[in-house]
């Protein structure tokens, strides 16, 4: 091919206007699924673009499936699953991933567990093999719990007893913004329970979450989906299966009347509100219209609470508007905006601007061309969230366990297109009300 | 007895019991120095306790079995780079990748900040000379 052939295409391209302007080529996450006689399923992505794989399980077990009095399992077992297992002794399982030269993590959530591995795809035998083992057989036992409580303890002291915000935002919003004690309580739990709960409160945990039956396994990657299955099969097959899982989640009572909260914090450099409110969970086409909304609201420099409250009042130092602020939950779920304060600024002030705003669209809708640039920019999300095998393979695995399926994220995006101005009046009237909402005002201040 | 005697015997009865007193009166026993060597000798045998974990731990880590079915590193193809030149002298690389339809455009300037001008130093570093107009600093201040 000459050289400047490409060079060539692409301006002509550019100049008929034609695939500039229309939305490009369908991207396609190929997918299959398979589920094992123990229930586990499975789900397979090939993508050969480079030689690594992701290994991705989540286990739909979070602090949420916790009960009073045994809080905080959720997390700990996070920290204990990279602790041994009966053929990978303590300090193991990071070892031999570090020797990949791949990567490694996990989450806990209010509905899930999330475990991942990125390496070099000639070592996804041996991924494989480490999580099985853990899923089949991990060390429950004085020492080991005894050595991760502490870890935990001290997590805790970092990160949300340190952190400017964070007691009010991972122990107080979640309290006052839900109604159900299981999405209430704090995902890190009691540090007295984890203390006060013997070796067979977290073996018998253990034993009825942490079974294939309620887990999905994604590989996301470069790999030959037969011998991928084969493999699955021979490490993930014999394991046994467990009890049934629930699939229900948390019931959320409808929200009648606003709640009103002020905290000091004497680690807060600046003024902050949140103010949240109560929403269906993701996926409900008005969770769909609500999270289009949050991106007209705030998405960008020219969006209207940014240019209102940060360039044009300087009320705010930043706004930022999410759903499923700060950990997602897959039942009902919060929208929360907060407002950081510029220097000097009443958060009063800042929350009369920003009501005012939400009242403008409340009365007169958005326009046609803050919908467009809203659904661009979701649209731009779900291409970046194809862009690693990591991305993909927790999206499929999210899609499977609770999206009705993995198959359901090609094109995703597209749920969106239909929805209009109108619907985001409509869901702006009917959610972001005084009523629904939870304000907290937290302050600099008080004793540490 | 006579008195010189005396004095002589009851000199060398002293003698003795002068030389035992230092073991008798022995320098007070420093209680805080004892326990500051103690917590030290402690933390040194917790901290080689530590090392010896440590080291036992690393042991059995390097002496781990390898991960069951690691294959050969595969190679990683890299797309291929269609390179040009533009007649005003502009380089022009083009990666193909279709995996989504993304498109990354990037601008490299070969200009950093080693081409900038070195900053002019705020003040000379040589002191101006006596006959200098610039008043004296503590004629400057406020009365």
């Amino acid at each position: 091919m000459p050289k400047h052939l490409p060079y060539l295409s692409l301006t002509l391209a550019l100049l008929l206007g034609a695939p500039a302007l229309t939305r490009a080529a369908e991207p396609v996450v190929p997918i299959q699924k398979f589920t094992l006689d123990n229930g586990l399923r499975v789900v397979l992505s090939e993508d050969h673009s480079a030689p690594v794989v992701t290994v991705y399980i989540t286990y739909k077990v979070g602090s949420a499936a916790e009960v009073e009095g045994r809080t905080g399992f959720a997390h700990l077992f996070e920290h204990m699953m990279f602790n041994g297992s009966k053929n990978v002794p303590e300090g193991a399982f990071g070892f031999y991933v570090d020797n990949t030269g791949g990567s490694l993590n996990g989450n806990t959530e209010p509905d899930r567990t999330n475990y991942f591995e990125t390496v070099p795809s000639n070592f996804l035998e041996g991924m494989l093999y480490l999580e099985a083992n853990r899923m089949a057989s991990l060390v429950i036992d004085d020492k080991a719990l005894d050595n991760e409580k502490g870890v935990v303890k001290e997590e805790v002291r970092q990160q949300q007893e340190n952190q400017p915000f964070a007691k009010t935002i991972l122990l107080d919003w979640p309290a006052a913004a839900f109604s159900s004690w299981a999405y209430s309580h704090s995902i890190y739990g009691s540090m007295e329970d984890l203390s006060n709960a013997p070796v067979q409160a977290f073996v018998d945990f253990f034993a009825q979450h942490y079974v294939p039956n309620n887990a999905v396994l994604v590989l996301a990657g470069d790999f030959e989906p037969a011998r991928a299955r084969a493999l699955v099969e021979k490490y993930f097959g014999p394991l046994k299966r467990g009890p049934e899982p629930s699939a229900a989640f948390p019931a959320e009572a409808e929200q009648t009347e606003a709640v009103y909260k002020e905290v000091s914090d004497p680690l807060a450099p600046i003024p902050l509100a949140i103010v949240s409110f109560d929403v269906p969970p993701p996926r409900d086409p008005d969770r769909d219209a609500l999270e289009l909304l949050a991106t007209v609201l705030t998405d960008g420099a020219s969006a209207r609470l940014p240019k209102r409250l940060v360039d044009d009042d300087k009320l705010a130092a930043a706004v930022i508007m999410q759903a499923g602020f700060p950990i997602p939950t897959y039942g009902p779920g919060q929208l929360a905006t907060l407002l950081i304060a510029s220097k000097g600024i009443k958060l009063a002030d800042l929350r009369a601007a920003y009501w005012d705003e939400l009242g403008k669209v409340q009365k007169l809708g958005i326009s046609a061309a803050e919908l467009k640039r809203a659904k661009a920019k979701l649209y731009k999300q779900y291409l970046d969230g194809l862009a690693t095998t990591l991305y993909k393979a927790s999206q499929l695995a999210t899609y499977e366990v609770f999206f009705g399926g993995a198959e359901k994220l090609s094109g995703d995006y597209k749920r969106f297109d239909k929805i209009t101005a109108a619907d985001l009046k409509r869901v702006a009237n009917k959610y972001l009300t005084q009523a629904r909402s939870v304000t907290f005002d937290i302050t600099p201040g008080g004793a540490q | 007895m006579n008195r010189p005697l005396a004095l002589s015997l009851a000199a060398l009865l002293t003698l003795p019991a002068l030389a035992c007193k230092p073991k008798e009166t022995a320098p007070p026993v420093d209680e805080a120095a004892q326990a500051a060597a103690k917590e030290a000798a402690a933390k040194d045998d917790a901290r080689k306790a530590k090392n010896d974990e440590a080291a036992a731990k690393r042991a059995m880590l390097a002496a781990l079995p390898p991960l069951p079915g690691v294959e050969a590193a595969k190679p990683v193809k890299f797309p291929d780079v269609d390179q040009s030149k533009l007649p005003n002298g502009l380089e022009v690389l083009i990666l193909r990748d279709t995996e989504t339809p993304v498109v990354d455009v990037n601008l490299v300037v070969k200009a950093g900040s080693i081409y900038a001008p070195p900053p002019t130093p705020p003040c000379s570093p040589i002191s101006p000379p006596s006959s200098s107009p610039r008043a004296p600093r503590s004629a400057a201040r406020p009365p």
